[in-house]
């Protein structure tokens, strides 16, 4: 048997820890179905990530503590569990009275007490409880494509984007773009992709292809600049091919070669643009004067190739990010070309006597022509027009016309329309006279179709 | 604070159940009145019957009193009878030696059990009579007053049909009574032993009777029942809780009670609560023994409304109501959570 006092406190500690359970349960499921909606409310209305509100989980221990701390703070009073204890035993006041006065008379009687068990009726709860752990795994879980407004509206944008900023970044490394107008775009595109919103899709296209166009454009133009002087480079780099080159020297055909190159590359404006292409600021100026030693020409001529070949790259790379044509490509690469450079070395050694320019034989040469481009020999002028002095136009009679049939010509009408060659066999197509063919000294053969016959019969038979 | 020992109690228990053995063996079919009554006597408290005619009261009061060999009159209440009927009148009288001198002529409520037929029939100046006599047990005339013989209880009947020229009891004289209990018709299997075993109704002899001493000491043994406190705690909620006004009043208090039960009630529920108590043989009150005796206790010191006498509404339902509403340990356990046997 064991002693009230021990009874009544092991049924204090099953209330506490019944009620407990029963209020932690409680409180998990709101709790968990709180965070579910919170998860559902935050994945939906922004992008924020989750993963601190999945930290909150790790509150639940507290709430069973505090539950505990609650409940143990309202555990039944001794003489409540004595009330329950007797009312439970139908122990007749018996139990209630120890706590009063001594019962040990009635000892015998006592010793039959039988705690009572604590049965919650936990079905429900707990099922709200699975449910509200389900709502949060699936407010975790489920893809965000089904329920959030921001990914529905969102427009997938990113490899454009993607493709634009390595294009602003070619042409920022390439130095065709300033630094501030790079970031400036850079940052434009970041807002774009942001804003991008599938709802209203053409803006964000329209702002995408501006950007690239502008991309485009900038590389059309540093296209056509590089062309420019990639034609210029490699004419330069064959004369000074040719002049390094040739099989017999000749003084005054270097110099003058000299200074045609100085000329070309300076025509050329190779360190304005977009593109600097700087050249060795003594050789050049040797080169002026004429001046270049034959390893300061070999000296010269390898800065014109790695020039020439530093414009080549930037171009190639502007094709493969699809900023030019490969034709445009293409067009710098064949660019100015010299078809023979042996062929002008010679020339050069043996034909110039230093008075005419040796840009001539080289334009002649690197001009070969073509479909697209023209003959290089024919430089386009633009004079006064070609006069007539001299020439005579010679007189001629025109043949006759058919005119025998105007004269009996009887006029029937005007047409508004501008006279057709029929031939001489004009036909009436409507009316009566369809099909009427004139001729015969008529202008006009009259028809008379059977069904006017018996008409015009009885016209020209009435008598009187 | 001492308790009655085993051996101190169960003389008194064996006599008490031996007393309601010889009601039931006599009263057929009426186990719970007899407990009732029985209980009543043993808290002195007066008794109001309340049934149709022909269902057994006086009877039931007459076996009593043989029983317990005390003096059993019985009064038949009518309109014009006067006080003096009941409690007497000095009337003069010439004695042995001629003179003449007021005597006093004791009324039957010198007796020990008062049967008050149908006391709602008399006037209320007759009614009135009997308050000092059912609370002070004592009776005042000319300036004198005479203590009633002890023990003395008044059991009372009354026809609930029939109501045509009855004075309806003032609330005051209801609350003297500690128990208002209704006499329902027996079932067919009583009925049945009855005509099997009575001819003409007689009523068979007691085989035992109580001792006057015996009564005492069974009135020792009542005084010394422990109402430990818990249990006169539930008893103030409960009475407590018949007031609208309280806190812990149902709804259906709200509703339809006027008045509650006076302390006068809790004062009853105790003193019969112990009554039960030694009749189950314990020497403590119990909640289960408050709530054998709130009922007959309690229903006609509740005043209801018109509004449950609209909705039918009766003051024995409000007491099923009450006991379900009041949780007797003070322990809110949640209505899911529940104590079950280990």
């Amino acid at each position: 048997m064991k002693p009230t006092t021990e009874i009544l406190k092991g049924l204090e500690r099953r209330i506490w820890g019944i009620l407990t359970l029963r209020e932690s349960v409680q409180s998990a499921a709101a709790f968990l179905f709180v965070l579910g909606v919170a998860v559902l409310a935050v994945r939906m209305l922004t992008r924020w990530s989750v993963e601190f509100l999945v930290l909150a989980l790790l509150l639940l221990p507290l709430v069973v503590v505090f539950h505990a701390l609650r409940q143990w703070k309202r555990r039944p009073a001794i003489n409540q569990l004595r009330a329950l204890l007797d009312e439970h035993n139908q122990a007749g006041g018996m139990i209630v009275a120890e706590g009063q006065a001594d019962m040990i008379a009635w000892r015998e009687r006592l010793s039959l007490i039988q705690p009572p068990e604590f049965r919650w009726r936990s079905r429900r709860p707990m099922t709200v409880l699975a449910s509200s752990a389900a709502f949060l795994a699936v407010a975790l879980l489920l893809p965000e494509r089904h329920f959030n407004l921001q990914a529905k509206t969102s427009l997938e944008i990113g490899g454009l984007v993607s493709e634009i900023h390595e294009e602003i970044q070619l042409l920022e490394d390439e130095k065709l773009l300033e630094n501030e107008r790079s970031e400036d775009l850079k940052d434009q595109l970041d807002q774009l992709e942001r804003d991008a919103d599938a709802k209203d899709p053409a803006k964000t296209w329209e702002a995408l292809d501006h950007l690239k166009q502008a991309n485009v454009d900038k590389a059309g133009d540093a296209a056509e600049e590089a062309l420019k002087k990639i034609e210029a480079l490699k004419r330069s780099e064959a004369l000074a091919g040719a002049l390094g080159a040739m099989p017999e020297p000749n003084e005054a055909a270097s110099t003058r070669g000299m200074q045609d190159l100085a000329g070309m590359l300076e025509e050329a404006k190779l360190d304005e643009g977009l593109f600097n292409a700087e050249l060795p600021a003594d050789l050049f100026k040797d080169a002026k004067a004429a001046k270049l030693t034959p390893e300061q020409l070999k000296e010269f001529l390898n800065a014109i190739q790695s020039q020439k070949e530093k414009l080549g790259q930037c171009m190639t790379k502007l094709a493969q990010l699809k900023l030019i044509d490969a034709s445009k490509l293409s067009e710098c690469q064949s660019a100015g070309t010299c078809p023979n450079p042996k062929a002008l070395a010679e020339f050069l050694s043996k034909e110039c006597n230093g008075t005419n320019s040796t840009c001539s034989a080289v334009v002649a040469l690197c001009r070969g022509g073509g479909i697209s481009r023209g003959r290089g020999d024919a430089p386009m002028t633009w004079k006064d027009p070609s006069d007539f002095e001299g020439t005579g136009m010679k007189d001629q009679i025109l043949p006759m016309g058919s005119m025998a049939g105007i004269k009996d010509a009887q006029f029937v009408g005007l047409s508004r329309s501008a006279p057709e060659v029929t031939g001489g066999a004009e036909s009436i197509e409507s009316g009566a006279l369809s099909a009427a063919k004139s001729g015969g000294g008529s202008a006009q053969v009259r028809q008379v179709l059977p069904k006017h016959a018996g008409a015009v019969r009885r016209f020209f038979s009435r008598e009187n | 604070m001492n308790v009655l020992k085993p051996e101190e109690l169960r003389p008194a228990c064996e006599l008490a159940n031996r007393v309601l053995e010889q009601l039931d063996r006599i009263l057929l079919g009426r186990s719970q009145v007899h407990r009732l009554v029985l209980i009543g006597i043993m808290a002195r408290g007066h008794v109001l019957l309340e049934g149709l005619p022909g269902l057994g009261k006086t009877a039931l009061v007459k076996t009593l009193g043989e029983i317990m060999k005390l003096d059993f009159r019985r009064v038949q209440f009518t309109p014009d009878l006067m006080p003096g009927d009941i409690l007497g009148s000095n009337i003069l009288q010439e004695t042995d030696s001629g003179r003449r001198e007021m005597q006093f002529q004791a009324g039957p409520v010198f007796t020990n059990i008062l049967l008050a037929d149908e006391i709602n029939r008399a006037s209320p100046k007759t009614q009135s009579a009997m308050l000092e006599t059912m609370q002070e047990k004592a009776v005042t005339l000319l300036g004198q007053t005479r203590a009633l013989p002890s023990p003395f209880f008044v059991i009372a009947s009354q026809n609930p049909i029939e109501l045509e020229g009855t004075y309806p009891l003032p609330e005051a004289q209801l609350d003297r009574f500690l128990f208002r209990l209704l006499f329902d018709q027996v079932d067919v299997d009583v009925l049945t032993n009855i005509i099997g075993g009575r001819r003409r109704g007689e009523l068979p002899a007691p085989s035992w009777q109580l001792e006057h001493a015996q009564l005492e000491s069974l009135f020792t043994v009542m005084d010394s029942i422990l109402l430990p406190q818990p249990v006169a705690h539930y008893v103030a909620r409960l009475v407590a809780a018949t007031h609208a006004n309280s806190p812990e009043a149902p709804e259906c208090v709200k509703q339809y009670v006027t008045y509650g039960a006076s302390p006068r009630a809790a004062i009853g529920i105790a003193e019969a609560a112990r009554g039960h108590a030694l009749l189950a043989g314990r020497p403590t009150v119990g909640f289960e023994d408050v709530k054998a005796v709130v009922g007959p206790v309690l229903n006609h010191r509740i005043i209801l409304n018109y509004q449950a006498r609209f909705d039918r509404f009766d003051t024995s339902r409000l007491v099923q109501e009450l006991l379900g509403s009041i949780n007797e340990t003070g322990i809110r356990l949640p209505a899911d959570v529940e104590a079950v046997d280990a």
